[in-house]
């Protein structure tokens, strides 16, 4: 019973993991290129077009406004076109993906945004290129706060996910409602709930203590 | 040699054009260190930052060594400012990056080799006399020697012209001096033309031999240093040279007293 018990929670741990990583992942291949683009094309960004800017905007507002166990809903039927299936954990990462890059899009604007205007300048006046600037200026400037950004957008994803375990997609959040809610097991909903903690806890900790020690301003 | 045309700038603010630069002539000979001073808004900021084209002009030409740069864009213009190194008031280094890595970064980014990188800063980090700061980060040093730093990055190319944006203007005046005499030391040894702003007349006295005195977007009256300060035309110039003398007067006054 305790051994079953046991199996049950690595397993959904496994594949909590397993969605938070991947969708992290992807959330971030989405997301920083569209955060990117937002500071590039702004007003005084090195490549100013508002009107592709105001049309990313909107775009990023109206995904977010979108509350994610509607978007999961939304989104499951694409999981059956690229995973095939619209079941499981690996169903759950494109949703889970899709839903996190706007907000991650807003945390690489944001970072990146910290970085001063000056230095950038400074750049471009020793005939620094684009790519040359986003990447040994902008990025590298702003890696604590990207650190921390991320750090946030982990912690978010893991919440996303338990949600989208709900209807579906496994992991802890799908282990505490089938069993310690609908099955009365309380043991088993307060080992999730201590083990939602202890990562919450351990990535905070692990993000904040990076973003500082790559912080040298 | 920079020729510079018929040059105007505006800026829209509210809907409203304003005229930032107007009409703006002048010519800086190679080995030059020309200063162009004058009150704050009186468009020094905007026209230096024209040189390299950080600023585009709206009319008028600058003539680089025989290019009119106003044309440039993409890979030329990147290629023109390498030739031309800008330092600013308040230092613009990557806060993120160790002094080495500040002044690696323009030869890093125009695609030099790791072995020339390095011979080739800590050959510019003993100019600059900051060789025991190597590894240091930008927070963890002052501002003569961040400026020195900024010194070393600007000259890392072996640009012909350097501009100085108000480069003394965050600093006391002993580091003033030291970084004033480095930009001669610069100017004398490797013949480097030196285009500096600056609202402080001192810094013109010490190192400049020609100025341009701007108010309003206009140059009133430009030419050797000398005969500018001792023998001006115009009223507005002569208005200038005694209210910063007035101000020096003043701030000594204060400092009897407490």
């Amino acid at each position: 019973m305790l051994a079953e018990t046991i199996i049950l929670i690595f397993r959904a741990l496994f594949e909590t993991l397993y969605m938070v990583i991947f969708s992290t992942l992807f959330a971030i291949i989405f997301g920083f290129p569209i955060g990117l683009v937002l500071v590039l094309t702004q007003k005084g960004g090195l490549l100013e077009n508002l009107n592709l800017n105001n049309a990313l905007n909107s775009i990023i507002n109206t995904a977010r406004s979108i509350p994610f166990i509607i978007m999961i809903i939304i989104l499951f039927p694409l999981s059956r076109i690229i995973v095939g299936t619209s079941i499981g954990s690996t169903a759950a990462i494109v949703p889970l993906s899709i839903a996190a890059s706007p907000f991650v899009a807003r945390i690489i604007e944001t970072s990146l945004n910290e970085v001063d205007k000056k230095v950038i300048e400074a750049a471009v006046s020793l005939g620094a290129n684009i790519p040359q600037i986003v990447f040994k200026v902008m990025v590298k400037e702003s890696l604590p706060s990207l650190i921390s950004g991320i750090t946030l957008t982990i912690i978010n994803i893991l919440g996303y996910s338990a949600m989208a375990g709900a209807i579906g997609g496994g992991g802890l959040g799908d282990l505490a409602i089938r069993y310690g809610y609908q099955r009365f097991r309380t043991d088993i909903l307060i080992a999730t709930v201590i083990i939602l903690i202890l990562f919450v806890e351990t990535i905070q900790r692990m993000g904040s203590k990076l973003s500082r020690k790559f912080d040298k301003r | 040699m920079i020729m510079i045309k018929g040059l105007y700038k505006s800026f829209e603010n509210e809907g409203q054009e304003v005229e930032v630069l107007k009409n703006v002539n002048l010519t800086i000979e190679d080995g030059d260190i020309f200063g162009i001073i004058g009150p704050s808004g009186a468009g020094k900021s905007t026209l230096i930052r024209c040189f390299n084209l950080l600023e585009k002009p709206n009319k008028g030409e600058i003539i680089v060594d025989g290019v009119n740069i106003t044309k440039l864009n993409g890979k030329k213009l990147r290629d023109f400012r390498k030739n031309m190194g800008m330092i600013f008031q308040h230092f613009n280094l990557l806060q993120n990056s160790t002094v080495y890595k500040n002044i690696a970064f323009p030869l890093e980014i125009s695609g030099y080799s790791k072995d020339f990188i390095e011979q080739r800063v800590l050959e510019l980090l003993d100019m600059v006399n900051l060789k025991d700061k190597k590894d240091a980060y930008p927070s963890m040093l002052s501002g003569g020697q961040k400026q020195r730093v900024a010194i070393a990055r600007a000259l890392a190319l072996n640009p012909k012209y350097i501009l100085s944006d108000e480069a003394t203007s965050a600093l006391d005046p002993l580091t003033t001096r030291s970084i004033s005499d480095l930009l001669k030391f610069f100017n004398k040894k490797y013949g480097i033309t030196i285009i500096l702003i600056t609202h402080e007349m001192d810094v013109v006295k010490e190192i400049c031999n020609k100025v341009a005195f701007i108010n309003n977007g206009r140059i009133i009256e430009w030419g050797n240093t000398y005969d500018l300060l001792n023998f001006p035309k115009s009223i507005e110039i002569k208005q200038f040279v005694n209210e910063n003398n007035f101000k020096i007067d003043k701030e000594e006054l204060f400092k009897n007293v407490s």
